[in-house]
């Protein structure tokens, strides 16, 4: 997603990974998102999925409040699981990661 | 503290700034600052986002000059270009001509029509010296894109005075080959000016990484086939979110380094700000870290200095496949799937 910003051919292809996981190894998203539970407080046991879900809301911080349910019933298979494909609002560095 | 592979790697990327914004701190550090950052500023600053990046048309291009950058050993950088050693060679035979200018002969210096060896950390006196030259000689050519640029006055009052015969002592080029390479990118029909690794990582970074965009735009070659042109991403990318002409633009320095002042780029750091912020004491020095894929102690300045403060902290988390000069000071190593196990 950042690379096609310097691409010299505007592209888009998705490759699927080449060989199978080995299913002891978790997931990047898995880690990452355990990692934000341990620094939230949740602690390391905390439901992946549902706080997965938290923070797809927390995307959604621009829209109105009556809209951000329609988007997540909208989003409903999207975020199912496997959930390596997210819906970002951008790849840029926002302002509202400053603390 | 967050690695180059983190760009590269879906599942990281897309929740790595929810992980920054969950821990709250400040002192989020990446490989950029040993990297791209000057051109990301130059561009925010210039194009109003730090990804809205001009790259060489090099298919339609006939004057490409490549500036501290080796494209024929890494496939170009910040320019996703496969096989540019085969896209060079075509160029050529169709009549286009290179230019390398580096501290050093490179890969690509050998396959270039002309090389220019350039004393390090000059590069910003050259570019200047040659944008003085367009407007000395009434070279500038702004093209279709002149009703939207702004300070082009304020450029030439900028780089008024740096003439060849003045830099080139100081950039170990004769004045006359500055003047031809100003004369060369006004003449050519459609001319781009790339600069790279070398570029960033000098004292003059930012304004060398201006000055280049700054020489694609006043010899009409911005944002035109041949040139240098906008990529536009499939999604997310801010020249292709909201209406044309609209944008918030960029701002930096929000908040400063504790020890050093360093201002905030992007939301982070310099690398080199890392150790100090381990090592000295106070409110706000950092006890725990975590890294994502990041070898920090191999690339970041003084590394075995940044291996002792490793040393010290109360908790180090890496997020690694390899046991590295970095992860072997961890409390934890938390292990991901291996590229190949990986969706791209």
């Amino acid at each position: 997603v950042f690379f096609s910003q310097f691409a010299h051919r505007n592209t888009a292809r998705y490759s699927p990974p080449a060989l199978v996981k080995d299913l002891a190894v978790p997931d990047d998203w898995e880690t990452m998102i355990r990692l934000i539970g341990i620094v939230t407080g949740e602690g390391a046991e905390a439901d992946l999925d549902a706080l997965d879900d938290d923070l797809t809301r927390g995307l959604l911080d621009d829209l109105p409040a009556e809209h951000v349910d329609a988007v997540m019933t909208g989003l409903g298979a999207a975020l199912a699981s496997p959930r390596s494909v997210r819906l970002r609002r951008s790849t840029r560095w926002s302002r509202s990661t400053t603390p | 503290v967050i690695g180059n592979p983190t760009v590269h790697r879906t599942g990281l990327v897309l929740y790595v700034l929810d992980l920054a914004a969950a821990l709250g701190s400040p002192n989020v550090f990446s490989s950029a600052s040993l990297d791209q950052m000057p051109k990301h500023l130059a561009v925010g600053e210039m194009f109003g986002d730090f990804y809205s990046m001009p790259v060489p048309d090099i298919e339609r291009c006939d004057l490409l000059v490549i500036i501290g950058a080796n494209p024929i050993a890494s496939n170009a950088s910040m320019w996703s270009v496969p096989d540019f050693r085969g896209k060079a060679e075509a160029m050529r035979a169709r009549g286009g001509r290179i230019i390398t200018i580096d501290p050093r002969l490179t890969e690509t210096s050998r396959a270039a029509d002309r090389h220019h060896h350039i004393r390090p950390g000059t590069d910003a006196l050259m570019l200047a010296a040659i944008a003085h030259v367009l407007f000395d000689e009434g070279l500038v050519d702004l093209g279709r894109l002149a009703p939207h640029i702004d300070g082009v006055a304020k450029t030439e009052d900028a780089v008024h005075g740096f003439t060849p015969e003045r830099v080139a002592n100081r950039c170990g080029i004769a004045a006359a080959d500055i003047r031809s390479l100003a004369r060369d990118l006004a003449a050519a029909p459609r001319a781009a000016v790339y600069g790279r690794l070398g570029t960033c990582l000098q004292e003059h970074a930012t304004t060398t990484s201006w000055l280049i965009d700054v020489l694609n735009t006043i010899t009409g070659n911005l944002d035109e086939p041949g040139g240098a042109m906008f990529a536009k991403s499939a999604a997310f990318a801010g020249n292709t979110i909201g209406r044309d002409g609209t944008g918030e633009g960029v701002a930096t320095g929000a908040y400063r380094s504790r020890v050093s002042g360093a201002p905030e780029v992007m939301n982070q750091f310099p690398l080199a700000c890392l150790a100090e912020e381990i090592e000295t004491p106070g409110d706000g020095q950092i006890r725990g870290l975590i890294m994502l894929a990041s070898n920090a102690a191999l690339s970041a300045p003084d590394g075995p200095r940044l291996e002792r403060a490793l040393d010290q902290l109360d908790v180090l988390v890496c997020l690694d496949i390899y046991l590295n000069e970095t992860t072997r000071h961890a409390d934890v190593i938390i292990p991901g799937p291996s590229p190949l196990e990986e969706s791209h």
